[in-house]
């Protein structure tokens, strides 16, 4: 139905002769915000042009050029020969919605780039297509010649990333499309354009300006699909995104902060963007800091609030726990990627939490059984090590998770996460109305007692840390908090807080391998265990090293340096748990 | 409107797509499967599935192709390209990969209940440690690789791979 609305205000707006894409200043002015006045605490700038769905967005990359993993779009602006500086900032509107602007500059020309993506039926399920308005001004008191060149060409050598999907050599070549027509092309200008290659010169006297729309898909596309999208308007295009944003991440009253707001908004719009439609439209990338909120703070909220988060909780997180189950191996564990054996906790702590809340999930006899299955393996790998009389046989096996690690080691955080699992299994098959065989022996106990001791023992960091031998191993940071494996006050809990808060100088965000760097998230999980412990003061501070690692569109990234360089690793991290706030607006 | 309702009622559907034919299948089994191998050899797995797909539909009897397919499978969820100057696995994501190994371990189970000499299963078993090993299922590798070992105790690579698990789990992973 929105679909075919849409439909029909294209119909009628071309009727209307509405948006012509000219180069005429027209009522697609910009937004009513500076980028350059929203701060990035990093060293480069850069933004996300992403929609729901997608297989492809496009980067807004430091230099101010487009780039999609397939093509890169080249922007040369320039005033009398001078090509404008990069930008300094590559902001979103409010710092978290995906409509980017950035600023350039050459002389007395100032150069404003406004950009969102949208996703029309014409671009297909999987595609996006994105609104690129360039607006130049003469702030001089003379006349000045400008030229926009908007070119269309390779990767880099070394790209960052690439389109899985992108073919070696674009087929047909790389070409720009100024009316309708059946051949594929990879971008719309009003014209003219040549090629590869869109670019117009003008003199602009003072005061004048030029404007001009361009759109970028992330896919080719067929020249008359592309050109139906071009009356539309590009302040039309930021009407409707702020419409479908707003609307898809409403509702989040208990935020009551206004800077903690943005930043939940930024961590839910990027949640969204990886979720991609194949043959079954599956959740990815949907990190687990990101999922749910804690029981206990669901639990403190009015019984409407909780029963509206709970309902949109399940909701959303039917895609995410489908996506999990595929990643279920025969032998019952939850594995994603070579060696990260915490993924089986934290696959059923996802359930538990997305299944059980307000009231257990229609779907839930399924996932109890594949939390039954994880579980029996859990407990197998628990009894083998028992046989073994190995020295740390209780434990869960080794790992060389190859995320960071740098180290092969039986690693705490998996042990951490396996608890979870226990425990989460427990209750979903509680919740499916397995109590019975509970009760039999033949279904987990909550937290398995003999292993709870067993694991405790070797949570304190140094013991860990003489298992492995060298590494960097950040497991442990979550045992505290969200695997809860020990209560908030054991003191082991502080002297791992101390420990690793006194390399950065005290709370906040910690290092990760070399002590120049600085880690986005895992830090995180500390902030939220000193919340729980009662030191509000260092879980403030924690909040504030997360709120200041933020870049302009509201990103953080997951590793850089203390200067705020983050090489090709691009802030891309959901930016701060939302649990995390969420407790403390709710405390 | 009567126009489009005709239309819409009688206006043909378009067909689905059929599947080009591959090559492999204009190949008997055996020189579908020999191609496989050459291609498993140079580490192109993926290009390797078709070919040892098609000899195993073509005889399904056949532990080896069965096995074989497996392999591939397996092998072709790790397999990595330069892509656009960029070095990536030769996959979309770990939604493709894992499923390529789970339908790699059905597969092997298949070709295992095919199999009929001791040393045929054992070493099944031992390339389904290697599977689970080499994604960090550590101890239920063990088990396979012992399982191998005692299908096959004159196995010298076997024993090499027993040996090695046996010794890292016992170290928690720090010995070689």
């Amino acid at each position: 139905m929105k679909r075919v609305a849409a439909h029909l205000l294209w119909i009628a707006c071309a009727l209307a002769g509405c948006g012509h894409g000219s180069d005429l200043a027209t009522e697609e002015g910009p937004l009513a915000f500076d980028p350059d006045s929203i701060p990035d605490a990093y060293a480069r700038p850069t933004a996300a042009l992403m929609a729901a769905g997608a297989t492809r967005g496009y980067e807004i990359t430091p230099e101010g050029d487009l780039y999609n993993g397939e093509w890169k779009v080249r922007v040369r602006a320039s005033a009398d020969g001078a090509e404008a500086a990069a930008p300094q900032r590559i902001a979103y509107l409010e710092r978290w919605m995906p409509v980017a602007a950035w600023k350039r500059s050459s002389g007395d020309v100032a150069w404003r780039f406004e950009a969102v993506a949208f996703q029309p039926p014409v671009a297909g399920d999987t595609g996006l297509v994105v609104s690129l308005l360039v607006s130049a001004i003469n702030r001089g008191a003379a006349p000045h010649t400008v030229a926009l060149a908007l070119e269309l060409g390779a990767p880099d050598s070394s790209p960052v990333f690439v389109a899985w999907d992108a073919p070696e050599v674009p087929a047909p070549p790389l070409t720009w499309s100024t009316r309708s027509g059946p051949d594929t092309v990879y971008g719309w200008t009003p014209g003219p354009a040549s090629g590869a290659s869109d670019r117009v010169e003008t003199t602009l006297a003072p005061g004048q300006s030029l404007t001009r729309h361009v759109l970028l898909p992330a896919y080719p596309m067929t020249a008359t699909a592309l050109a139906s999208l071009a009356p539309i308007t590009h302040a039309q295009r930021v009407t409707e995104a702020r419409h479908d944003w707003t609307s898809t991440l409403r509702a989040r009253r208990a935020v009551r902060a206004e800077r903690s707001r943005g930043r939940g908004r930024a961590a839910r719009s990027a949640r969204l963007a990886p979720r991609v439609s194949r043959a079954a439209r599956v959740e990815l990338g949907a990190d687990r800091r990101a999922v749910p909120l804690p029981r206990r703070v669901a639990a403190r909220r009015r019984p409407a609030d909780r029963g509206a988060v709970g309902g949109r909780l399940q909701r959303g997180g039917a895609r995410s726990r489908r996506g999990f189950r595929l990643f279920q191996w025969p032998q019952g564990a939850f594995l994603s990627q070579r060696g990260q054996l915490d993924g089986t906790g934290q696959a059923l702590w996802a359930f538990e939490q997305a299944l059980l809340r307000p009231a257990p999930a229609d779907s839930i006899a399924r996932y109890a059984e594949a939390a039954l299955a994880a579980w029996k393996w859990l407990e197998w790998q628990r009894d083998f090590g028992r046989q073994s009389g190995w020295q740390f046989g209780l434990m869960m096996p080794y790992g060389e998770p190859r995320d960071g690690e740098l180290t092969r080691a039986q690693l705490v955080g998996n042990d951490a996460w396996s608890l979870v699992g226990y425990r989460a299994a427990a209750r979903l098959l509680r919740a499916a109305g397995r109590e019975r065989r509970q009760r039999g022996g033949a279904e987990p106990r909550p937290v398995p007692r003999r292993l709870r001791r067993g694991a405790a023992r070797h949570q304190e960091p140094r013991r860990a840390a003489v298992m492995a031998g060298g590494g960097t191993r950040l497991g442990n940071l979550a045992v505290g908090w969200p695997c809860a494996a020990l209560p908030p006050g054991d003191p082991r809990l502080s002297a791992l807080a101390t420990r690793v808060w006194r390399v950065t100088g005290g709370p906040g965000l910690v290092t990760y391998g070399h002590a120049d760097s600085l880690h986005g998230y895992v830090g995180a999980d500390l902030g939220t265990w000193a919340l729980l412990a009662g030191r509000r003061a260092d879980a403030d501070r924690v909040l504030e090293a997360l709120l200041h690692w933020r870049n302009a569109s509201g990103a953080a990234a997951e590793l850089f340096s203390r200067t705020g360089a983050f090489g090709r690793n691009l802030p891309h991290i959901p930016p701060a748990p939302r649990r995390w706030w969420r407790s403390r607006a709710t405390r | 409107m009567l126009l489009g309702f005709v239309s819409l009622r009688v206006w043909p559907r378009r067909r689905p797509a059929e599947r080009a034919a591959h090559p492999a299948d204009r190949l008997g089994a055996d020189a579908a499967y020999g191609i496989g191998l050459t291609l498993g050899r140079d580490g192109h797995h993926l290009a390797a599935l078709e070919y040892f797909g098609s000899a195993a539909r073509q005889a399904p009897d056949w532990w080896a192709a069965r096995q074989s397919y497996a392999s591939a499978l397996y092998n072709g969820a790790q397999e990595a390209r330069v892509h656009l100057g960029k070095e990536e696995p030769a996959t979309r994501s770990s939604v493709e990969r894992i499923a390529m190994v789970n339908a790699s371990m059905r597969e092997s189970r298949g070709a295992d209940s095919l199999a009929q000499q001791p040393g045929d299963h054992a070493l099944i078993a031992f390339q389904n440690g290697q599977t689970l090993h080499t994604f960090g299922l550590v101890d239920d590798a063990l088990v396979e690789f012992r399982r191998a070992a005692a299908l096959d105790p004159s196995s010298k690579m076997i024993a090499s791979a027993l040996r090695g698990a046996e010794r890292r789990l016992a170290s928690g992973g720090q010995a070689e």
